[in-house]
């Protein structure tokens, strides 16, 4: 059994059986894959962001009462996985991540046609500064309008419209740099 | 909608279905092009991000070679670049102009404050204070600005959003500004230079309020 189906056995065990718990897992468990990546584009560690999401999901079990909309089930869960991240912050000194390490891609995450494109525009969102990598991911992966992005992010619209535009702006400087610095033949 | 908004605005979301940006890319081609470019890249982001989870499955490795599909779809992006760096409009009041086009998403009336733990952080960063009640700040953003990072504010006056860089680590000399459309004074400050600037009216007496509400005796980080 690996770690991840370790962890999912034992939160299985803490949030026990009943029909609480059914309802929690029908509503907040098929958000898990994008709790992973959310949490992982924020700290760039994939077993930290398997940890966080597990502590997370088990927060959110415990306080799910609180969650009166139901339709706002992944913005709460993303705020619960968010605050996660930052208490495992403050708790451990995180070691320094080596970029290019990380930009290595597992085949199977690419979903284009060209895996080449993939690697180097993931390369490139891991070297965006993080103010511009979330609201990024907010909008991209997660389909957030820009309002939305700026209650969770607590900013205003036009502070988010202007992180969006500098975050694709620095995306397509570095692509056209790195392009422009390899050979013309193959 | 002109050019600058409209790429502003595709910039922001491409995958907007505004009905200006449809209208303004329907009948200027150098915008289609960058929207589609953009749209394509969007494509490859929204790839990029979608990360699998378990980490535990085996992992390929990818031989790398060059991004021909990237390059091609980038070129206009380098003739861009390269016809900037060739362009001789590089004069302090169009760099400041130039700074503030690329963040007109900022340049609204409203009388919604910016955020003020965001404020106070952008400001402090600078060895700066707002003074309390002096004036309304309804953005407030780190920018780099002629290779510092300088704090960037909208200040609401009664003529409009009025723009103000605050350049604690450069002197330039003084001087007005008055193209484009802008009106604007570059002004000594307890440390470095204000620019102030704004499109309707005379922005003197904003500069004497910028001023005035800012607080300089924070040490600088």
């Amino acid at each position: 059994m690996n770690s991840s189906l370790d962890r999912s056995a034992e939160m299985t065990a803490v949030i026990g059986r009943g029909s609480g718990r059914l309802r929690f897992e029908a509503l907040c468990l098929p958000f898990r894959t994008d709790l992973l990546r959310f949490v992982y584009w924020l700290c760039r560690d994939r077993s930290l962001a398997e940890d966080v999401v597990q502590e997370a999901l088990l927060r959110a079990w415990r306080s799910f009462d609180s969650l009166e909309d139901e339709q706002a089930a992944r913005s709460w869960l993303l705020t619960i996985a968010r605050r996660e991240l930052a208490r495992t912050f403050e708790r451990r000194r995180l070691e320094t991540v080596d970029i290019d390490a990380l930009a290595e891609p597992a085949a199977d995450a690419v979903a284009v046609n060209d895996p080449h494109e993939v690697l180097e525009m993931r390369r490139a969102i891991l070297q965006l500064d993080l103010i511009y990598r979330e609201p990024l991911m907010l909008q991209v992966l997660f389909g957030y309008s820009t309002s939305e992005i700026a209650a969770q992010l607590q900013l205003s619209v036009p502070a988010v419209l202007t992180r969006l535009f500098r975050a694709r702006e620095a995306l397509r400087s570095r692509l056209v740099r790195d392009s422009a610095g390899k050979p013309s033949c193959p | 909608m002109n050019c600058q908004e409209a790429r502003l605005q595709i910039g922001a979301d491409p995958g907007s279905d505004d009905p200006q940006i449809a209208a303004h890319i329907a009948q200027c081609a150098e915008c289609a092009r960058y929207w589609q470019e953009l749209r394509d890249m969007d494509r490859i982001v929204s790839a990029a991000l979608r990360v699998d989870f378990p980490a535990a499955r085996p992992t390929a490795r990818i031989s790398p070679r060059p991004l021909w599909a990237i390059a091609a779809s980038l070129l206009v992006v380098l003739v861009g670049a390269l016809a900037w760096f060739l362009n001789p409009r590089d004069t302090f009041a169009a760099q400041v102009i130039d700074h503030v086009n690329g963040e007109a998403f900022s340049l609204v009336r409203t009388s919604q404050p910016a955020d003020a733990a965001e404020l106070e952080e952008v400001l402090e960063r600078a060895g700066i204070r707002l003074k309390p009640d002096q004036m309304l700040v309804s953005y407030a953003v780190r920018c780099e600005f002629r290779g510092h990072v300088v704090p960037h504010l909208v200040v609401q006056t009664e003529h409009g959003p009025v723009t103000v860089l605050v350049l604690a680590n450069e002197t330039v000399k003084s001087k007005r500004i008055d193209e484009d459309g802008f009106e604007g004074v570059v002004v000594p400050a307890p440390r470095g230079s204000l620019v102030v600037l704004g499109q309707d009216g005379d922005v003197q007496p904003v500069a004497a309020t910028v001023l005035n509400a800012l607080d300089y005796t924070m040490k600088t980080w």
